[in-house]
């Protein structure tokens, strides 16, 4: 179903959602814009549109404590952290961002060893993304099979039409939030713009890659020379995985005590050189250029083994903020020309 | 408010199960290989706990953190289950200060254990080098269990140390030596008095037994530098890729295939192996 809300109506169909809902939007938090909860409509900013983080941290908190421990006098007694107190609301995600989601959702949400604490989260929110007008420069979604008005992963859909958004509800999540009297009937008119905008959006952006050709090439460059030239300028800070919205590693910790404490896990990223390091000393990705063939290799390669899509959606985050300028779009496309 | 669908609610895969200490006992004689051995403390917990050979499960030492352990007992051995732990890092240097009566947790059995159903009925030639004969004593010990003996022809059992006071389950070993059906060869790297076993690197020896590769598989476990030198003799006797397993290692943390910590290729070690046949292996970055 389809209908529209006028942008002067906006804060108000958000103060009053604010009471049902926490509610995360893209927001300033010291100098950048992220996903965080917010109190207030104001807080939002609007015209972001890759923020510094991803929304991952609303179901993958960067610290999250698992559970505490305690050793009392009737053995060991541990108090899970896994219940979700309030529905959550998530409100303005991008196309390429519900993408990430949704490969996590196959990592995490499984019918064997479900990971309850993001099962949880996901459960009760509930999504409202919003289409790209106008893609940036780093936006490449279009060309890793997403696209910048692209709804799937979404419940409710939001298109900027300038002075009203185009609200379409596709689970019954969203349907529910569509039954606010906010708002009100859209026309055949407002639809025609909505394409529009869409097929302007889409002349900015690129066209797909050849994932096959990619994949193949990938699995001939295992000991090739290439990871050198490509490690030669990573700095191995990280930052291109901990802030993708896909990468979902973790590192699980005890702060505590033998008799009280938590176990908690935090974001992790497989281009630091202790990720893999084992106690004996021997690590098995012991340089550079086997920690950027782990990242290349998981996004272009494994994840179609093992999900039949790419872990890479094209956000951009990680062309944005390389303090080395590395780019991943030119090292797919040297893979691509590689033989 | 309400949710539409109410499915059954999935347990939570991050706790751990209280495991009490029951007896540990020095296994080497450079005092660095302990086996633990665990009885649950909730009888729940122990009935519903059911392991094949080769899986592996993590334990909790609190304030520590976790880490992977394969089981070295067999699911056909009553009692406690065993762990036998090799003192490296803060957690198994804590654990190893630990003693009887004391408690830790227990989360598993995770992985998938050795492939028991593709051995029945061929012959098994199990080798083994320094304290990586963890997972291969419960599978051995499975195998030759009298309830299992039958299904498997031939068992041949390889194993090498440095010295003969690095071998680990000395009593099991000797056991097994007494039996008319298993064939142990035990090595160690260069003559003792007192010694009247084998002696030689375990390759060596592997070429030395020749163990036929006519319906046999070969599980290999041991020091990356020994499984190096070993393949190529095997390859040697005629086995193929998809006849040689080995059970891999890595540093893990979910163990659930979640923290995406120990993939080699589109395989997590921990949900997808840890047991691997060659033929997998094959093709894949060698991160192991």
């Amino acid at each position: 179903m389809r209908k529209k809300i006028d942008k002067a109506q906006i804060n108000t169909l958000l103060a009053a959602l604010l009471k049902d809902y926490e509610l995360y939007a893209p927001a300033r938090e010291a100098g950048y814009v992220t996903f965080r909860q917010i109190r207030s409509p104001e807080e939002i900013v609007w015209d972001c549109l890759v923020t510094r983080e991803p929304p991952k941290d609303v179901f993958l908190p960067q610290t999250e404590v698992l559970f505490s421990y305690t050793r009392g006098p009737n053995g060991l007694e541990l108090v899970s952290n896994e219940k979700v107190q309030r529905e959550r609301l998530v409100w303005g995600m991008r196309p390429c961002d519900a993408q990430a989601l949704l490969v996590q959702d196959v990592v995490f949400d499984t019918s064997k060893d479900c990971d309850v604490y993001f099962a949880n989260k996901r459960a009760m929110t509930t999504v409202v993304g919003i289409g790209c007008n106008q893609p940036l420069s780093t936006c490449f979604c279009t060309a890793v099979g997403g696209g910048p008005f692209r709804k799937d992963g979404f419940d409710l859909f939001l298109t900027d039409l300038g002075e009203a958004y185009l609200a379409e509800a596709l689970t019954e999540k969203g349907e529910r939030l569509l039954a606010s009297p906010f708002f009100h009937a859209s026309s055949k008119a407002d639809e025609k713009a909505a394409r529009a905008l869409e097929k302007a959006a889409l002349a900015h952006l690129p066209e797909a890659m050849d994932v096959k050709t990619i994949q193949q090439h990938l699995d001939q460059l295992i000991t090739s020379p290439f990871w050198d030239e490509v490690q030669a300028s990573c700095i191995g800070c990280g930052v291109c995985t901990l802030l993708c919205p896909v990468c979902h590693c973790f590192d699980i910790v005890d702060e505590g005590t033998a008799a009280c404490g938590q176990r908690v896990r935090n974001w992790d990223t497989c281009q630091y050189c202790v990720y893999t390091l084992e106690a004996s000393g021997h690590n098995p990705r012991p340089s550079g250029r086997e920690r950027v063939r782990q990242r290349l290799m998981h996004k272009f390669d494994y994840y179609l083994v093992t999900q039949g899509k790419l872990g890479c959606v094209g956000c951009g985050r990680c062309v944005q903020l390389c303090p080395v300028n590395l780019d991943i779009r030119q090292i797919v496309n040297e893979i691509g020309a590689a033989t | 408010m309400t949710r539409t669908k109410k499915a059954a609610k999935p347990s939570n895969p991050y706790l751990p199960m209280p495991m009490r200490i029951e007896r540990t006992h020095v296994e080497t004689d450079d005092n660095m290989l302990k086996t633990f051995e665990l009885t649950f403390v909730r009888e729940e917990d122990a009935s519903r706990f059911a392991f094949v050979p080769g899986q592996f499960c993590e334990i909790s030492v609190f304030g520590k953190g976790e880490a992977p352990f394969g089981i070295a007992s067999s699911p056909t051995e009553p009692g406690p289950l065993k762990f036998t732990v090799n003192k490296a890092g803060v957690l198994t240097s804590a654990l190893h200060a630990m003693g009887e009566g004391e408690l830790l947790g227990l989360r598993g059995p995770l992985g998938n254990g050795y492939p028991l159903q593709t051995f029945e009925g061929h012959n098994v030639v199990v080798i083994g080098g320094g304290f990586a004969f963890t997972t291969l004593r419960s599978l051995t010990e499975y195998m030759l269990d009298k309830r299992n003996r039958a299904r498997f022809g031939e068992i041949s059992v390889i194993y090498g140390a440095r010295t003969p006071g690095l071998l680990l389950y000395k009593e099991q070993l000797a056991a097994w030596e007494q039996r008319a059906d298993a064939h142990v060869h035990l090595t160690i790297d260069a003559a003792v008095p007192g010694w009247d076993k084998l002696v030689g690197f375990v390759p060596d020896v592997v070429a030395r037994v020749a163990p036929s590769a006519k319906n046999a598989y070969a599980v290999i476990c041991g020091p990356p530098v020994m499984i190096k030198f070993t393949l190529p003799k095997l390859t040697a006797l005629g086995f193929q890729p998809q006849q040689i397993y080995t059970s891999l290692e890595r540093r893990m943390k979910c163990g659930i295939g979640k923290c995406g910590r120990c993939n080699i290729g589109p395989y997590f070690v921990c949900k997808d192996g840890p047991v691997f046949s060659y033929a997998q292996l094959a093709g894949l970055p060698q991160e192991y």
